[in-house]
């Protein structure tokens, strides 16, 4: 079927680029967009718009906020289905914990609560959650969507499918074929370093497309590759299950035993006890950290059966200046307070397993690599939508029917701009629905899909130009809404939280400000865009009416 | 107010080093000089600059951060330096005599 191996990797490339480039094109750009969620959430939470707070003291607001904690309704609805009899009133609690991160200024905390009477699975167990104000131990509306965490997050690495966690394989084997993309685009290109740092800007539209998609593909080289593999490692517990399934047993044999030799309770002993002191461990664990050289705060806290006579608590240390998550656990008897385990360093391949997860979801503290980060993801962006423009432009003259030319380019369009003009409408019904409207977050996401599909429709209606020019109206238009849509959110954070620039430069209050700037940057480009393109369009229009002219000539005579 | 400053100077001797690898292409050394050949000693010295400035970047980033972080630093630096340096041969190639003797 082909004839080398450099045949093969194109035709791979090229198909599997062409059909999963769509989707990889919103993965990238979500996944920029996450890199910045908490700062998202800030813009439109204007009543979480305070400085990130550490873990508060237990005594004085986890205490409380943790006994408040109840499970997830649909969860304790979907378990009544499991279980034999009735499930009683109070369930016990396993763990409580509590995580945050050097941005947050709200706090989230969760809790597992032990589900009896599963005939098929004795350690059943639920979920329960809720974001507090650590200043007060205030429980913050559960009413209102976190759209940078909540939506734009979860959008990138599963699609908001959740079925059968349909949305994270979908976006795993995504992953995994941008990997196949990445080793066979370097099969195929012919001079990987000899035109590393090639751009022809002077060389008609092809050669220049396919000259940025091989630029932004070979300098990024080393993101694309590392972010598509650490996506699918994140992940791995959900494609390979074998903890859970097939080696369900072992593993749980093992965390048992791992337990039993830390001297950490597995289990607990249904015997009521007091708890010690947990601010006095916090105190402790913090102590030993700067003992260590590693000073540090509290970034994620386990308190394991609760007021049980085998209850232990887990300090980890936040992991801001490093690219682990967490780490340095240290662990004390919850009833005595005394030390009970300090995790010893981790083997290599545990600290390489930490190294690459952490690379990927990034909770430490260095802006600049942040905002590389977005710059990395949105060349990501960039290398995959002039991989299908350079397809398209190349097959153009082969492709028979006019509708496989319009759905090609009409997909494009809402891919690209219909994005980017749907991410900007849900902020702007984010600041257009009063805060207290019931069912708020659902508003935004139905604004989110009805944009994008009426970017959709808009961009088939508007394809049909294309029979007369080699650029379809729908890229000016949408993008002329961008910049009009981006506009309106930072004049709409003004009215309706009077946080002007002027105001959040002068404080400074960074969230804010800076996705001010970033949506005013978004408007004043998309604007500059769409100019040139509807430039290009109109020049398109009148040249070709000569042309036309002529052909109707001819066809009359 | 240091890191901020290593970070900087990081990201020039990025751009720097990028530069000076550029350099050692005919096609790039033709953008800027319009010589259609590259001058026979320059080649090995450019990349050794090249190659110099990217590990002294590499130091800087080290010295800034803890090593996991630093790393990722460096290599972000490096594909920004790439980006900025094809783009600048591209618009502004006089902009790279400031690399040439």
């Amino acid at each position: 079927m082909f004839n080398s191996l450099r045949q093969a990797m194109a035709w791979l490339h090229t198909w599997f680029g062409l059909v999963l480039g769509y989707l990889l094109v919103v993965i990238f750009f979500f996944g920029s967009l996450s890199v910045f969620d908490r700062e998202i959430d800030r813009w439109v939470l204007p009543e979480t718009r305070f400085e990130p707070q550490v873990i508060p003291s237990y005594s004085e607001i986890l205490e409380d906020a943790f006994s408040k904690l109840t499970p997830d309704p649909d969860e304790l609805a979907e378990a009544r289905t499991r279980v034999e009899g009735e499930l009683p009133e109070n369930l016990r609690v396993l763990f409580w914990g509590a995580y945050t991160t050097h941005r947050d200024p709200t706090l989230s905390i969760f809790a597992e609560y032990a589900i009896p009477n599963n005939p098929d699975d004795p350690y059943d167990h639920i979920h329960g959650h809720a974001t507090i104000d650590p200043r007060n131990g205030k429980v913050l509306s559960e009413d209102h969507l976190n759209i940078g965490s909540e939506f734009f997050y979860p959008l990138h690495y599963s699609l908001h499918l959740h079925w059968k966690n349909l949305g994270y394989f979908i976006v795993g084997f995504a992953a995994l074929m941008m990997l196949v993309a990445l080793v066979s685009g370097v099969v195929i290109h012919r001079h990987l370093f000899k035109e590393l740092f090639t751009f022809r800007r002077d060389k008609h539209y092809q050669r220049r497309v396919l000259d940025l998609h091989n630029l932004t593909g070979v300098a990024a080289l080393p993101f694309h590759f590392f972010f598509a593999l650490t996506g699918l490692i994140v992940f791995a517990y959900i494609y390979l299950p074998v903890s859970e399934t097939l080696l369900a047993k072992p593993a749980f044999e093992y965390a048992m035993q791992e337990a039993e030799e830390k001297g950490l309770p597995f289990e607990a002993a249904g015997i009521p006890a007091a708890t010690a002191s947990v601010d006095e461990m916090m105190a402790e664990a913090k102590r030993i950290w700067a003992l260590r050289d590693a000073a540090g705060e509290v970034g994620f806290l386990l308190v394991n059966h609760p007021g049980d006579q085998n209850s232990y608590v887990s300090v980890f240390r936040a992991g801001t200046d490093t690219v682990s998550l967490v780490g340095q656990g240290i662990h004390f008897d919850g009833h005595t307070g005394e030390l009970l385990y300090e995790d010893p360093v981790h083997t290599a391949i545990a600290g390489l397993n930490e190294f690459l997860i952490g690379l990927h979801l990034q909770h430490f503290e260095h802006w600049p690599l942040r905002w590389l980060y977005v710059f990395g993801g949105l060349i990501g962006c960039v290398c995959i939508a002039t991989g299908f423009l350079f397809f398209v432009q190349k097959r153009k003259r082969e492709l028979k029917s006019k509708f496989g030319l319009r759905s090609v380019d009409a997909f494009a369009v809402t891919t690209i701009t219909g994005m980017l003009l749907a991410t900007v409408a849900i902020l702007v019904a984010n600041r257009l629905l009063p805060a207290d409207t019931a069912g708020k977050g659902s508003w935004e996401i139905a604004v989110f899909c009805l944009t994008w599909l009426l970017s959709m429709a808009h961009a088939f209606w508007r394809s049909a130009a294309l029979k007369k020019q080699a650029l379809s109206p729908a890229w000016h238009e949408q993008s002329f809404a961008i910049a009009a849509l981006a506009l309106s959110a930072v004049l709409l954070n003004w009215i309706s939280t009077g946080d002007h620039l002027l105001v959040t430069l002068a404080e400074p209050y960074w969230p804010v400000a800076s996705f001010d700037l970033v949506l005013m940057v978004v408007s004043l480009l998309s604007f500059i865009i769409a100019r040139r393109l509807h430039r290009k369009v109109t020049v398109a229009l009148v040249g070709a009416q000569p042309e036309e002219r002529k052909r109707e000539e001819v066809s009359r005579a | 107010m240091l890191k901020l400053i290593l970070l900087v100077l990081a990201m020039g001797f990025s751009l720097s080093g990028m530069a000076w690898l550029a350099l050692t292409k005919k096609a790039h050394w033709y953008q800027l000089s319009g010589e259609r050949s590259l001058p026979h000693k320059k080649p090995m010295p450019y990349r050794l600059l090249g190659y110099a400035a990217l590990l002294i970047s590499l130091a800087l980033c080290i010295l800034a951060d803890n090593i996991s972080i630093a790393i990722l630093v460096w290599v972000m630096s490096m594909t920004l330096a790439v980006i900025c340096i094809a783009f600048t041969l591209s618009f502004r190639p006089q902009w790279l005599r400031l690399f040439v003797r």
